[in-house]
């Protein structure tokens, strides 16, 4: 694709959308809170990100401290529009999962969750579904051999494309996949695509790899520059001309004279902003994907909206990043950064995406 | 005043993002997570000949999002219809066991009518919007009641 300047009428565009965003962080309403309910899990993914330092041994969150936290935002907000999405880990490994839905439920929120599916039976399903899940992901990362590679689990994809099918068939449900696009399946995308248009998904996002946790040092891993863009051109043709599937390109990085093209908003990071997290030893953070040095507190000693109203300054105010690369960025004005979960321990960016599009 | 001005500066961004052809960038933008949902139930309600009845209960039933049943009344807005509207809101579609139109002011607003229950099933999915990952489905009924 090469650098190539913006053009005038997505310039002015995104002009726009930047005045919206600064809004929204003036304004920093809760929409989407996380909470990583558990760290174990039931596979052994090449490129997991789920802050991969802690330990297994990290305890389960009792559900009445997520609940505590529920309690603490609810006389602030409308419940019903504040989404509680239960991650991990993978959440099926909780056997009061559907006890912890329930609870949420009654309390006003509507939650969803990320799943890896391994352990979904139809059982299990309905027990979900009654217990008031809204919407669901799923991972599947490519077709048999390449999904179950990456997911170290020779049954994954097995598990993974029949909890696809329980929600493609449940009429109304709402739900979407998510594809971790690597050297191995870019090849695949049109096969996937296929595939998860027979099981009845209508919405697929698809995202690559940031050096990170276990895929920091796999070269397998990570697309280069020109297979990036290839990825971009496949996203941005199908949602032009396919109507029965959508694609979009995860939420992270901004893309140039891609934005607006591959997702249906242009990118900022809601991290800190509408979006903020309860990790499973009781940090407030952002998103799951965020490294632990920009922890903000915890619920076993602050109060969650206390935090969420007075802390989150690094994620509001983004000048810190304006420095080594970004410091002279023309694109600086629209990407403000990057995604700040691409921030290592020392504030450095470990991932430019507008960088990559330079070939 | 503050909130409407910010509103309104909202809604010009929208407007001329649209009008440069890109898709509505509301503030539901895709987050790393699960898509979300909403739900308006909607419709309108009248006697067997057609006329808008005001004043009829609507009362969803189920588990509701913490609230044991959501209460409306069917009120005229443009002086025609008798519509009632749940407005938007968020709950698990099977949570809502059953819709009951109940008269409870008697020979008041046209006559006495007898009451109807119908499940979400019964109603029409009229439209679904998409601002990814927010979806908002919308559920249209239309309810004829008859005199008692």
């Amino acid at each position: 694709m090469g650098e190539q300047k913006l053009s005038l009428r997505r310039r002015l565009a995104l002009e726009a959308y930047r005045v919206m965003k600064h809004q929204s962080v003036k304004e920093h309403r809760l929409r989407q809170l996380f909470w990583e309910c558990t760290l174990r899990c039931n596979l052994n993914c090449r490129h997991c990100g789920s802050d991969c330092r802690s330990e297994a041994t990290q305890k389960d969150m009792p559900l009445e401290d997520f609940l505590g936290v529920l309690d603490q935002i609810t006389p602030h907000v409308n419940p019903n529009e504040v989404f509680v999405i239960i991650s991990g880990g993978e959440p099926l490994m909780r056997s009061d999962l559907e006890r912890c839905g329930r609870a949420i439920y009654e309390r006003g929120f509507p939650w969803g969750m990320v799943t890896n599916g391994l352990a979904m039976t139809e059982k299990r399903y309905r027990a979900l579904r009654a217990a008031g899940m809204h919407t669901a992901t799923v991972s599947l990362d490519g077709l048999h051999e390449e999904h179950n590679f990456m997911r170290g689990h020779a049954r994954s994809f097995e598990a993974a494309t029949n909890a696809i099918r329980l929600m493609g068939a449940d009429k109304g449900f709402i739900f979407d996949v998510v594809t971790c696009v690597n050297r191995r399946n870019l090849s695949q995308l049109d096969g996937i695509k296929e595939l998860l248009i027979s099981l009845g998904v209508k919405a697929w996002r698809l995202f690559t790899i940031f050096p990170s946790g276990r895929a920091a040092d796999d070269p397998e891993l990570q697309l280069s520059n020109e297979d990036f863009c290839r990825l971009l051109d496949y996203i941005r043709k199908n949602r032009a001309e396919e109507k029965r599937i959508e694609l979009s390109y995860g939420c992270e990085g901004f893309l140039g004279n891609y934005e607006g093209d591959v997702r249906k908003h242009f990118f900022s990071c809601n991290a800190g902003v509408s979006v903020g997290s309860v990790l499973v030893d009781g940090s407030i953070s952002a998103c799951t994907s965020i490294r632990a040095d920009y922890i903000q507190g915890n619920i076993y000693k602050d109060n969650f909206w206390d935090v969420w109203q007075n802390r989150f300054e690094p994620y509001r105010n983004r000048e810190w990043m304006r420095k080594e690369e970004c410091a002279d960025c023309s694109m600086w004005r629209y990407c403000e950064g990057n995604g700040i979960h691409l921030r290592g321990n020392d504030g450095r960016l470990m991932l430019c995406h507008y960088d990559r599009l330079k070939i | 005043m503050k909130n409407l001005i910010n509103k309104l500066i909202r809604l010009l961004c929208v407007w001329v993002i649209g009008m440069l052809g890109f898709s509505s960038c509301e503030e539901h933008s895709d987050e790393y997570g699960t898509p979300i949902t909403y739900f308006r139930y909607w419709g309108t309600v009248t006697d067997e000949a057609g006329n808008p009845i005001e004043g009829i209960n609507v009362i969803m039933s189920g588990n509701i999002l913490g609230m044991p049943n959501v209460q409306l009344k069917t009120e005229s807005y443009d002086g025609e219809k008798s519509n009632f509207s749940t407005g938007i809101f968020s709950t698990a579609d099977t949570h809502i066991a059953t819709i009951d139109f109940v008269d409870v002011d008697g020979e008041e607003n046209g006559g006495d009518f007898q009451s109807v229950t119908i499940t979400p099933q019964d109603m029409v999915q009229e439209s679904q919007f998409d601002d990814m990952p927010a979806t908002r489905l919308e559920y249209k009924a239309t309810i004829k009641l008859k005199k008692k």
